[in-house]
């Protein structure tokens, strides 16, 4: 597997995410992570209170959502990942916007 | 002379003023990435823009020492404090973009960071003994720093070359200020040495300005 630099990865997660929300199996076939590294991914984006975790009533499965400031922090590492890119301090196809 | 001085102070002051403002805008952007992330990479980034703005501290706090807090200082003395500052900038700018091209590295352990760390503290003993130095060895650091910097804003420039993303507008700008840095070094290492130590300060604001417009491109693009 490619080397992505964390500030990508988290980013990928939290663009997996998106506004609807997702279950675990799409973030990780969008973020390209194996499940249980994702899982502990997911679990400190929790406790910094970027996403928060839910029940899907309907078909009971575990939904992610981004919160207010889970939001926010996507912009900011979307502008920071523009930057590094620009730079050429990560590689320019590290990161699918 | 006093106009002079008082002329070369006013410069350094507002050129130093607009290149620690946009030199912070970009350390805040990086350090609330690491805030979030912890990345190693982003920690390493964020301490080369800390001393990118170390750097530009010191040479303003040189520089207004002897311009304006010590107005009557002898021309000769004036001289060896201006070197002096150029000197400590340089090291600490060549410090930051040392770490800087660390953070590109792919294979970032945490044995690096140990030895940066112990080399950090190199620094501080270092400012003590400058205060010492002779014309001839301060002559001989400010070459030694230029030639350094000039190799790695060679190497930053091929860097991205090589990675960045083409088609953006600030990203070519970007280029011509790493080019601005790259040849401000290159005309000081002259022995006629045509331009003044302010050539330096003013052509690396002009780079960081360039930075800051790409930070503003970024954001636009972000929120489009």
């Amino acid at each position: 597997m490619k080397y992505r630099p964390d500030v990508v990865i988290i980013l990928d997660i939290l663009e997996a995410i998106g506004e609807d929300g997702a279950i675990i199996s799409r973030i990780a076939s969008y973020a390209n992570m194996p499940i249980p590294r994702l899982r502990e991914k997911l679990e400190i984006m929790i406790e910094n209170g970027l996403i928060v975790e839910e029940v899907d009533e309907k078909q009971g499965r575990k939904l992610y959502k981004l919160t207010e400031k889970g939001i926010e922090t996507r912009e900011k590492l979307r502008e920071t990942v523009f930057m590094l890119r620009q730079l050429g301090l990560i590689p320019r196809d590290s990161y699918k916007p | 002379m006093i106009n002079i001085n008082l002329w070369m102070a006013s410069t350094y002051l507002v050129t130093g003023a607009i290149l620690l403002i946009v030199q912070y805008s970009v350390f805040q952007l990086f350090r609330t990435g690491y805030e979030i992330t912890r990345s190693k990479q982003l920690r390493l980034i964020t301490l080369s823009f800390l001393l990118f703005i170390t750097a530009t501290i010191s040479m303003l706090s040189i520089n207004i020492w002897v311009s304006i807090i010590n107005p009557d200082i002898p021309i000769q003395e004036l001289d060896y404090y201006r070197r002096l500052s150029v000197l400590v900038y340089n090291s600490l700018f060549s410090l930051g973009l040392f770490i800087l091209l660390l953070s590109t590295s792919e294979r970032l352990v945490e044995e690096r960071l140990e030895t940066l760390q112990a080399e950090m503290l190199l620094i501080p003993i270092l400012q003590t003994g400058l205060g010492v130095l002779s014309r001839d060895l301060l002559d001989t650091g400010i070459l030694i720093t230029n030639i350094v910097i000039l190799l790695q804003g060679t190497f930053l420039l091929s860097q991205y070359i090589l990675y960045s993303e083409k088609g953006v507008i600030t990203g070519k700008l970007w280029t011509l200020g790493l080019v601005l840095i790259i040849f401000s070094r290159g005309v000081d290492i002259l022995p006629e040495k045509p331009f003044s130590e302010l050539l330096i300060f003013l052509t690396d604001t002009v780079a960081f300005l360039l930075l800051y417009l790409m930070k503003k491109e970024a954001e636009i693009r972000v929120k489009g």
